[in-house]
């Protein structure tokens, strides 16, 4: 790992980051903007499994899933732009691990609801358990990843 | 004026509440973590509702969107308490900052849209259209929810 923190240091990338001073902050801000998109996408969806707003059928939400997609994107193009400005202050900080590993559980239930529950979306309306079950951890999972992320240049 | 305005920012800094937000380790990453927090709820979910008004996911019914409307609101309660314990720790650098400035005048139009939606979506009862609103109010919503959030991360720059 060491030497791919070194490698990331001496990348074009790394470099571009630190001179242009404008690129942190600008990705700083898309990071931000990013998050709304994901945030509020994954969780008019959620909120909807979850029984909330029952008037709105269920399959039609699925149209903000391509959203959350677009969110994650923007999330994780600007999120590298900050791992490659400082890989060595990133890698140990206890809050970032702490994020990826929430990061990656919240793409392992977003596995779930796709091959769980998504088709039964699609066919009918009817409301399982496991739906609310992921709907629910989502939620959870996203708030986590925005705290944890919110807390790194609080920790070590 | 300008006097009264220095002496009522130095007393709010030094108060007890500012005091506790300054000085504890854990108490400034908690009030911004529960800001961000609440920025993706309130932020995030007035966004969807604005992009359903502009023809965003036509299959989603217009007036059920109220309720989104009032988790999102929880939101802004979030933040306006965190908000307000923010702007209480630092008060003279936000009052003079210009991007606070420009955060809370688009705060101010951000929320009266959100404010227009909320009294146009009460009176619909039909999935058919958004009557006199039209599509002015929503994109208006987007441009300044998305200027809330982009003025205030450069308030730590500029």
């Amino acid at each position: 790992m060491q030497s791919v923190l070194i490698w990331i240091e001496s990348s074009p990338l790394h470099n571009w980051v630190l001179d242009a001073v404008w690129v942190f902050p600008a990705s700083e801000t898309i990071h931000f903007f990013g998050l709304i998109v994901l945030f509020g996408s994954v969780g008019i969806v959620d909120l909807r499994l979850l029984g909330i707003a029952r008037a709105i059928p269920l399959h039609s939400t699925l149209a903000f899933v391509p959203l959350s997609l677009v969110g994650f994107s923007l999330n994780a193009i600007t999120g590298t732009i900050f791992f490659f400005a400082d890989p060595f202050r990133y890698y140990p900080n206890i809050a970032f691990r702490f994020k990826v590993l929430a990061i990656i559980l919240a793409g392992l239930n977003a596995v779930w609801f796709k091959y769980a529950v998504h088709q039964k979306i699609v066919q009918s309306e009817e409301l399982a358990t496991d739906a609310k079950i992921i709907a629910g951890l989502s939620l959870a999972i996203w708030i986590l990843v925005i705290v944890a992320g919110r807390m790194i240049p609080y920790v070590e | 004026m300008g006097e009264a305005i220095v002496n009522f920012l130095e007393w709010t800094e030094s108060s007890a509440v500012a005091r506790i937000i300054q000085e504890s380790m854990w108490g400034y990453p908690i009030v911004l973590s529960s800001h961000a927090v609440g920025m993706a709820i309130l932020a995030g979910l007035v966004l969807m509702v604005n992009f359903r008004l502009l023809g965003f996911a036509a299959a989603v019914p217009l007036s059920p969107l109220l309720t989104v409307l009032k988790v999102a609101l929880w939101g802004f309660v979030i933040n306006f308490i965190s908000g307000a314990l923010l702007f209480t720790a630092d008060a003279t650098h936000f009052f003079f900052s210009w991007p606070f400035r420009i955060k809370v005048m688009l705060l101010i139009i951000g929320g009266t849209c959100l404010w227009l939606v909320f009294k146009q979506l009460r009176q619909i009862d039909s999935s058919s259209g958004i009557g006199t609103l039209g599509k002015a109010v929503p994109a208006i919503a987007i441009i300044s929810w998305t200027g809330v959030i982009v003025a205030g991360r450069l308030i730590a720059y500029l």
